[in-house]
């Protein structure tokens, strides 16, 4: 019984400190609209242009002007919107007007698609690009844009088997978003990449002369051998850590929680057993 | 009395044990898992208010599916909006993206919309698995945020396998190590959902292309 007794105030304990740091985040009564009650340390102002080593790009979000921000962090503009929640009290609105979202509706592109097998439809024009070969064509505006004539005139064949990307050089994706290097070759007038679906290199040309281009793209996808196509889906098949970790490999806690489990069933037994023999 | 013990101290077991939400970097709590969506932080925008002062979350959403998947037109659709009212539904998105192709001279963009339930679950892991980041609704915050109360709210899914999910709310861009809301897919149908139907806009255009490797070096 006394450690039942020890058991339980410790666990009360850990659930009021838990308690305490969730109303840390609860907004104070004195926020206007109740939407300021997240540590400015939890919210920095504005997004680090850096701080995941990715060089800054000029992008529509470093123009940003938030002076009308609605984060919790900030002083924003009075949410005008509010409903009233099932529990009757009131939901804030961050821009989402729930009561105009219907339970069973799927649309493409507008046009509302109310046959029986929407869900098969629907999923359909998703399209899976996970076997497509990619086309990375990387240059300036004018550089890019006789490729993209050029491809879009390209049998519709060849466009069912690709995937274009088309950039300029100092584009993020280009670059691994961790450690800022560059991943891919841009020196041509443009640079064309012809990949495989997992980035396996297929070709490379370094600039674009004529549409005779498309045909020698047209050729390398055909000589592709899309049998050895790899499923993105699956994990990385070059990543050593994936290689390095069993299969069997399982969440870090868990170790924890079977021990715990077996410690509850222990004492839950020898309080069983005083229990009865009293 | 005993009983009383017992349960607490049953209830609080499983509170610990259960996979718990958590906010973190572009890692899942296993320590293993990777968003899918790794939209650099420079490239995510804040929540911000239209003409009227409701909030843009829906199109604030749609425009880091647009950086992600490089639908030049709708990437800066947060900025493009605020000359108009707030607040999204999906005939509105409807319209908009068709008054902002039609203002630029461009195609407009190819898209879906989906709204419903548990079902569409997977209409979402589809469009992750092949690459586009999803915006979707959000109707209260499964780690504490906002207080835990209910919100009305859009958010981006940036990862969903058997496992976990992860979000990307608007609301809470911060640094790259506190940027993702980690939870369980029921965690996630709940907030999508919000007691009644979730709302999800997919951009059909690809996402990024994997670095290139050559075979055998």
């Amino acid at each position: 019984m006394k450690i039942f007794a020890i058991a339980a105030i410790v666990i009360v304990a850990a659930q009021v400190d838990a308690q305490i740091l969730r109303s840390r985040r609860s907004p104070p009564t004195n926020c206007r609209n109740g939407v300021c009650g997240v540590p400015l340390a939890e919210l920095p102002s504005a997004t680090p242009a850096n701080d995941d080593g990715v060089r800054p790009n000029p992008s529509p979000a470093d123009r940003r002007d938030d002076s009308t921000d609605l984060s919790p962090s900030g002083n924003g503009p009075e949410i005008v919107h509010q409903e009233k929640g099932e529990d009757e009290t009131a939901v804030k609105n961050f821009g989402v007007d729930w009561n105009k979202i219907e339970p069973h509706k799927i649309s493409l592109n507008g046009r509302n698609i109310t046959c029986e097998h929407a869900i098969e439809r629907i999923q359909s024009q998703v399209p899976n690009d996970s076997g497509k070969l990619r086309l990375v064509v990387i240059g300036s505006k004018d550089e890019r844009e006789p490729v993209r004539r050029a491809w879009d005139d390209a049998p519709q064949e060849l466009r069912d088997r690709v995937s274009p990307w088309f950039v300029s050089g100092d584009h993020w994706s280009l670059r691994d978003t961790i450690t800022g290097e560059l991943r891919f070759v841009i020196d041509g007038n443009p640079t064309i990449h012809l990949l495989g679906p997992d980035g396996e290199s297929v070709g490379r040309m370094n600039r674009f002369t004529s549409t005779d281009d498309v045909e020698a793209i047209r050729r390398a996808v055909k000589k592709y051998d899309a049998a050895k196509d790899a499923d993105l889906r699956l994990p990385d098949p070059h990543k050593k850590e994936d290689k390095a970790t069993p299969a069997t490999g399982g969440d870090n806690r868990f170790g924890l929680y079977l021990i715990l489990a077996l410690g509850i069933v222990i004492v839950w037994s020898i309080a069983e057993r005083k229990g009865s023999s009293t | 009395m005993e009983f009383l013990v017992r349960s607490i101290f049953l209830s609080a077991f499983l509170t610990v044990a259960g996979v718990g939400a958590s906010v973190g970097g572009k890692t899942a709590p296993d320590g293993k898992t990777e968003i899918a969506c790794d939209l650099p932080s420079f490239l995510q925008t804040k929540n911000v208010g239209g003409s009227d002062g409701a909030g843009l979350c829906v199109f604030t959403s749609i425009g880091h599916a647009a950086r992600y998947q490089n639908v030049a037109v709708l990437e800066d659709f947060r900025d493009w909006m605020r000359k108009y009212p707030g607040g999204g539904w999906p005939e509105k998105v409807d319209a908009m993206i068709s008054k902002i192709a039609k203002e630029r001279g461009v195609p407009k963009p190819e898209y879906i919309q989906v709204q419903g339930g548990r079902e569409t679950l997977e209409i979402i892991r589809t469009a992750l698995d092949t690459g586009r980041m999803v915006s979707v609704t959000y109707s209260k915050s499964p780690t504490g945020r906002y207080g835990g109360a209910r919100i009305a709210h859009m958010v981006n899914i940036v990862h969903l396998d058997q496992k976990y999910a992860a979000v990307l709310d608007n609301n809470y861009i911060t640094p790259a190590d506190k940027s993702f809301e980690w939870m369980s897919i029921d965690q996630f149908l709940q907030t999508y959902m919000g007691g009644r139907a979730g709302w999800a806009v997919i951009l059909l255009d690809a996402g990024p292309p994997p670095f290139p490797y050559t075979k055998g070096a």
